[in-house]
């Protein structure tokens, strides 16, 4: 009886220590959940990008050294992804400043009142299609010179483009063909695209780098919607660009940055806007991005104005985004299922 | 008579201990379901489900499971006859290969069978190829559950019967469809529902195999939360879904009530040796095994050492790395922590209320009525598919007085959800075996119930505690659709990672996907390996 007891009281130590363990499991669980939402230290500073978004490690030192801020990096896919995202999570956001969102997507923004403050516009672009001289070239055919051309059976399963509701070129695309062909030719400009075997992808990464035939991924489709910008990055070792642009139907489109609402650090948010807009960062958009710096005075790299052309007439973007949206989109599903 | 632990029945303070997971449940698991609910049944949820748009989805969904099931289950047989109604050398090994594929996360199954699209060079076709494809991942990952459910069934049957039905000049297909095959029909309905239920729940799986083209229910109630920001129509998607997973899963344990194991269970040791006239068995298992399941595990292993020129370990290099173009916000190494962390979180988390909810249940009497709805509280999660609750948690803890999501601990603890219910199954049967009389000569020695807890009950269901610990393990790892929309930025999960490296563009990111697949390759299958030599039984 004695030496049980003792071996009870043995257990016992083992059974209140257990139980004690788990019950500071709990205790700590709850303690991290409430004191966790208003956790990050007031020195992080977090960005939310889209993912084609390029920041060096030099900037991202560079920053932190003169803002005394410790800046993170998200990635949260394509412009229209990063949106949705943010909307989704509002009420406590994911980052205190947003890059990316675009004049296609914008106006989501600002009315799911996402955004504090005012939206600054930090690069534009001209979105156009591009396409593979050399594979016209060995093809012996003559590339096309207007989005028209892309419904001709000549074209047939040529075309990638993105996916407008997730992708902000896709939607900038869609938005330029509403524009060119008005309220009832659009729709049946879609529906010959389709048929002729347009491929339709989620993001702009994927289009160019892993479908397109002039690009690194050395895809299938000769054809690809992209930036008027993008031949300057396919320059070949003859000096040579692989790539040139269509200069019709071309959208021009503006990237913006802001703090978001309900930031941890709007202060820090601001700091990190102020770095983008800085001369300092501004720099690399045309070498990094291949877009063009809103900072008047930037310097553009010799081999734009070799390989890159601005269209002379854009569509789109004065139409009302807000407004037709979520119409176009349906329409558009509609189409492509 | 000794019902469950009835020197306790009349002290209330044991069923109140029930309450702490009742409420874990309500606040994290009922709370977000009514919510992402009650969302769907605002607005015109009724025309939604009518739609043709919906029909098609539910009809599509269906019909990919069935086809999955039926050929999983089809070829299955010849497999689970070899493996566990014969016995012969390598047997065990070959069971571990078999059982790889179930306990791999979805998406590294996803990824292996994109690099065999890829490999295939199929892309032209994409629609048929796509389909295709979804339909080999899915019978590539639920073979392994066909022949575990249906072998170790097979495994009780007296072989003597069918060798006296060969004596008489039965041939083998004979002796199977007249003797086997009417013993096994619980067993393979069970096995049916389970893997049905699976197929309809799939969703990595179609997610990157299906391009953005093949569409079921669980990918368009993401695509509809995250990319039109139609929550109304993603939440009354969550009611067609929710049906079809809650009768998938009670006809699976309505089914499976009657003695079928799906966990651990001895087996029997008079099976007989491999004989000639297993010969053309063996022809239709094998090629099965090595076209099904080794080949596409090869696949991974290769492909994790192959670039554009050639042989190379750059792949396993670059995942300290954030891909190219710097696609990722963390490293694959840090997604590991991440995982890992997490994976212990949940392991405490559900081994914590599960042991709680099992120690309550037992406290009731078996039939009573009480009983089964206390169980039946947690097993509902299982009907539930992930995306579902994903969904839930993004709606309800976005803000608000419990804001949870902004919390790291949100993933865990949604995993954690995922996992208790299977803790319960497996912890349950192995208390309840836990002899009476046991327990009774305890009482009459003047243990106190805290001894028999601690110094009876838990030594002896020891290795059942171990099995599940590692199938929370395994649902937290593997876990992609809670993760894809609870885990944000430093946050990622390796799933995370995985999918935004296979999606995104360059040899590199794609090189970096393969190179973390195999590791998990290798690991689920050193693990299975270890745990078959300890245990005898994996599922």
């Amino acid at each position: 009886m004695k030496k049980k007891s003792r071996q009870q009281r043995r257990n016992q130590r083992t059974k209140n220590t257990a139980i004690g363990l788990v019950f500071a499991l709990g205790v700590a669980l709850v303690i991290s959940v409430v004191s966790s939402s208003g956790t990050s230290k007031v020195t992080d500073v977090t960005l939310v990008t889209h993912d084609s978004f390029v920041m060096s490690p030099e900037l991202i030192a560079a920053f932190n050294a003169k803002s005394g801020y410790n800046l993170k990096l998200i990635k949260a896919g394509d412009a229209g992804s990063l949106t949705n995202r943010l909307i989704l999570t509002k009420n406590s956001p994911i980052a205190d400043a947003v890059y990316g969102i675009d004049n296609t997507f914008s106006s989501l923004a600002t009315s799911a009142g996402i955004i504090s403050g005012k939206f600054q516009a930090t690069d534009y672009g001209y979105v156009c299609f591009n396409y593979d001289k050399n594979w016209f070239a060995e093809k012996k055919m003559s590339a096309p010179t207007s989005i028209n051309d892309l419904v001709l059976p000549a074209y047939k399963n040529l075309t990638v483009i993105e996916n407008p509701k997730t992708s902000s070129t896709g939607l900038s695309f869609l938005a330029a063909t509403i524009d060119k062909f008005g309220a009832s030719g659009w729709k049946p400009y879609w529906s010959s695209l389709k048929s002729n075997g347009v491929k339709v992808d989620d993001g702009w990464e994927t289009a160019y780098y892993t479908d397109f035939s002039g690009s690194s991924g050395k895809g299938s489709y000769p054809i690809v919607l992209s930036y008027g910008s993008s031949p300057a990055d396919e320059v070949r070792d003859n000096g040579q660009s692989q790539t040139a642009s269509i200069l019709d139907g071309c959208f021009r489109q503006t990237e913006y940055s802001a703090v978001l609402k309900n930031a941890h650090n709007p202060k820090g948010a601001q700091a990190v806007i102020d770095f983008l807009l800085s001369s300092e960062f501004q720099n690399t958009f045309p070498t990094t991005m291949y877009v063009y710096p809103t900072l008047s005075g930037t310097p553009i790299p010799a081999t734009w104005s070799a390989f890159t052309q601005i269209p002379t007439k854009t569509y789109g973007d004065k139409l009302d985004f807000n407004a037709g949206r979520k119409g176009w989109l349906a329409d558009w599903s509609a189409i492509f299922g | 008579m000794l019902t469950g632990l009835p020197f306790l029945a009349n002290k209330p303070g044991v069923k109140a201990l029930g309450l702490v997971p009742l409420a874990f449940f309500a606040l994290l698991f009922y709370w977000p379901l009514a919510h992402v609910i009650s969302l769907g049944l605002r607005g015109g949820w009724l025309g939604d489900l009518a739609s043709k748009k919906s029909v098609d989805l539910a009809w599509f969904t269906a019909w990919q499971a069935t086809l999955s099931m039926l050929i999983a289950v089809g070829i299955s047989f010849p497999t689970a006859y070899l493996l566990y109604h014969r016995k012969f050398w390598g047997q065990g090994l070959l069971r571990t290969i078999v059982a790889i594929p179930f306990v791999l996360p979805s998406i590294v199954v996803a990824i292996g069978f994109f690099s065999l699209r890829k490999s295939a060079n199929l892309d032209g076709l994409v629609g048929h190829s796509n389909l295709i494809f979804i339909i080999a991942a899915n019978v590539f990952m639920n073979f392994g559950i066909a022949v575990r459910i249906i072998g170790s069934n097979w495994a009780t049957l007296d072989s003597s019967l069918d060798d006296a039905a060969s004596l008489d000049g039965a041939g083998p297909l004979r002796t199977f469809w007249s003797i086997s095959l009417p013993q096994l029909l619980p067993a393979i309905a069970a096995a049916s529902s389970l893997i049905f239920l699976y197929g309809a729940t799939n969703f990595g799986i179609v997610l990157v195999l299906g391009g953005g083209q093949i569409k079921t229910i669980e990918t368009e109630i993401y695509f509809s939360a995250t990319q039109s920001l139609d929550l109304h129509r993603a939440a009354s998607l969550v009611l067609i879904q929710s049906l079809l997973t809650i009768v998938s899963l009670s006809l699976t344990f309505k089914l499976s009530a009657r003695n079928l194991h799906f966990f651990s269970h001895e087996l029997p040791a008079n099976k007989s040796a491999l004989s000639r006239k297993d010969f053309s068995v063996q022809i239709l298992s094998l090629p099965v095994i090595g076209l099904l399941i080794v080949a596409p595990l090869l696949g991974i292993l290769l492909h994790a050492f192959r670039s554009d020129n050639g042989w190379t370990l750059r792949n396993f290099q670059h995942l300290i790395g954030f891909g190219a173009r710097n696609v990722l916000s963390i490293s694959v190494l840090d997604a590991a922590v991440n995982s890992c962390r997490n994976a212990v979180l949940v392991l405490l988390i559900s081994l914590f209320v599960g042991l709680l909810i099992c120690n309550v249940a037992i406290k009731f009497s078996p039939r009573s009525l009480s009983r089964r709805i206390f169980e039946a509280l947690f097993q509902i999660p299982v009907g539930i598919s992930t995306v579902v609750l994903g969904l839930g948690y993004l709606t309800t803890f976005g803000g608000g007085i419990f804001p949870l999501r902004s919390s790291w601990l949100v993933t865990p603890i949604a995993q954690s959800i995922l996992a208790i219910p299977l803790v319960v199954r497996i912890l349950l049967p192995a208390l309840l075996a836990v002899g009476p009389d046991l327990i009774e000569s305890a009482q009459t020695d003047r243990a106190t119930p805290g001894d028999i807890w601690w110094l009876i009950q838990i030594p002896i269901v020891k290795s059942a505690i171990y099995l599940a610990a590692g199938y929370a393990v395994i649902i937290s790892i593997g876990d992609f659709a809670a993760a894809n929309f609870l885990s944000y930025g430093d946050q990622a999960t390796l799933p995370n990672v995985l999918f935004q490296l296979i999606s995104r563009p360059g040899a590199q990111n794609y090189g970096m996907a393969m190179a973390a697949s195999a590791l998990f390759v290798a690991l689920t299958a050193s693990v299975i390996f270890l745990t078959e030599r300890r245990e005898g039984s994996t599922l």
